[in-house]
């Protein structure tokens, strides 16, 4: 019990080192460019409207509807992958703090995720204009369900990053591992069609496949959905796992952690 | 109360020999890298205690596990066995150019390693002109650190290190890159340190440095205290043994 107390009071103790690094990346991330944190929310909009037309295009379907379906899988989807992606380095990154300064290790995967959360709420915001352009009648209330979704999600890739960085420390083969499994789940996963169109066994697809559940409390109400509860109950479950997961290896690793860098 | 007490620390690092699919299908295709999974004893079984008011230099030849101990010291290695017990506020300079972001400031660094020596951002604020004074870094602290030479990275590490008036400060071999007015400034900053009663612990190479700053003097070999005494008498005995090796 004292060690996942000493887990968070290690966070509170470092917020302040936190807060600065996390400050630090987003600035840095578009220094000298012009158009700067535009950039956040123009990549996940046009890259929504390019894959959204091609399909559109060889499908024949309706552009109005199927733009803010891809970007509203599309968002979850890349701040997931990123925490994932990233939380791989998020200690070996910080080689120089973890060897000689008495910081906490936690605090770094959740830097990771800070940084592409503060991303996805640009995505959303960006996401926001153009459904308020192409479906303004789906507007209300109900997209209110998005907060605790972002909380769910939230906790979801704080888990993973944790997780991701850990293993790849001890076994560096993880990093490329972990990227190819995330891109098969990419089409495994209902983000750039619709369930629907997995027929019969196919739905074994998705019915298994934990991002559905994570995507889907994002997703659903951000497009003014509400998912149900079984959803809900499933996606909550998984963050709880993957988080306690993440902060149990991160506790037992941490002496191991500046041997291993 | 500030103190370092030692009892019977070990520090064992397990060095895997980095193994390869080509190795193991192509056999003795690493010649260069044929050692087995090895262990090196960087810290053997020392016992020590600095107590305040000691300025203590630590010497031996590369690889006697001099830059190891103070990380020891410093809470960076957790040791293999004994018992190690730390009391004060540490302050430590370990290599150079590490531990500072290359692509922010001079003043962001400052602020950022003032916050990681464990000071509150009120604190730091406070500090960073003084800090920036003695640096006399002055237009370089807006500069990326990136752009920095080595003995730039002194300057403003040291200074960090030392305003924020730590108990117990640790370093690692760094004046080799200061330029001469700079290290006689450091040098006077580090006696002052130590007269308010604190500790220092310092590796060289420089026998003058350990002569001229410190009052004790620790040599280092094979990761075991093969001396401990004044720094005139150990640093004699170290030269000695070291002419006497050639």
């Amino acid at each position: 019990m004292s060690n996942y107390l000493g887990y968070f009071n290690g966070l509170w103790k470092n917020r302040y080192i936190l807060f600065s690094l996390v400050g630090r990346d987003l600035r840095s991330k578009y220094r000298r460019s012009l158009l700067g944190v535009l950039w956040s929310i123009i990549t996940p909009l046009m890259l929504s409207v390019i894959i959204g037309t091609v399909y559109a295009v060889l499908f024949h379907r309706d552009i109005k509807v199927w733009i803010p379906m891809l970007f509203a899988g599309l968002n979850p989807w890349s701040f997931i992958r990123s925490s994932a992606e990233q939380g791989t380095n998020a200690f070996i990154g910080a080689e120089g703090y973890l060897k000689q300064l008495r910081v906490q290790p936690q605090v770094f995967p959740l830097r990771t995720v800070c940084v592409n959360f503060i991303n996805l709420l640009y995505g959303i915001m960006a996401f926001y204009v153009l459904y308020l352009i192409l479906q303004p009648q789906n507007f209300g209330p109900e997209m209110l369900m998005v907060i605790p979704g972002l909380v769910i999600v939230f906790i979801f890739s704080w888990g993973f990053a944790q997780i991701s960085a850990v293993i790849n420390l001890f076994i560096r083969d993880y990093q490329p591992l972990q990227s190819l499994v995330m891109q098969a789940f990419f089409y495994l996963t209902p983000i750039i069609y619709q369930p629907s169109q997995l027929g019969g066994k196919l739905t074994v697809i998705y019915n298994y496949n934990p991002f559905y559940y994570i995507l889907n409390v994002v997703k659903l109400p951000l497009l003014g959905q509400i998912p149900d509860v079984w959803t809900y109950a499933i996606a909550a479950a998984l963050a709880a796992g993957f988080f306690i997961l993440g902060a149990v290896l991160v506790g037992i690793s941490r002496r191991k952690i500046p041997f291993k860098l | 109360m500030s103190i370092i007490k030692m009892e019977d620390v070990d520090l064992v690092f397990k060095v895997w020999r980095a193994r390869k699919l080509k190795d193991i299908i192509v056999p003795g295709s690493s010649k260069f890298n044929d050692y087995r999974d090895a262990k090196v004893h960087a810290v053997d079984h020392i016992t020590l205690t600095v107590n305040e008011g000691e300025r203590v230099a630590v010497i031996g030849h590369n690889g006697a596990g001099k830059s190891t101990l103070l990380k020891v010291m410093a809470g960076v290695y957790e040791p293999s066995g004994g018992k190690l017990t730390v009391e004060g506020r540490i302050s430590n300079m370990f290599e150079l150019a590490m531990g500072f972001e290359p692509e922010q400031t001079g003043w962001d660094n400052m602020y950022l390693r003032g916050l990681m020596l464990g000071l509150k951002p009120k604190e730091i604020k406070a500090k960073m002109r003084e800090i920036a004074d003695f640096s006399e870094l002055g237009d370089f602290l807006n500069m990326p650190v990136k752009y920095y030479s080595s003995g730039m990275y002194v300057r403003l590490a040291f200074s960090t290190s030392t305003v924020i008036m730590p108990d117990i400060l640790l370093l690692d071999e760094v004046f080799s890159a200061g330029d001469a007015g700079f290290i006689k400034k450091a040098t006077k900053r580090m006696k002052e340190l130590v007269n308010v009663a604190k500790i220092l612990v310092m590796v060289t190479h420089n026998m003058n440095t350990a002569k001229e700053i410190c009052n004790r003097c620790i040599w280092l070999d094979k990761g075991k205290v093969r001396m401990d005494g004044t720094p005139d008498e150990v640093t004699k005995a170290y030269l000695n043994y070291v002419r006497g090796g050639v």
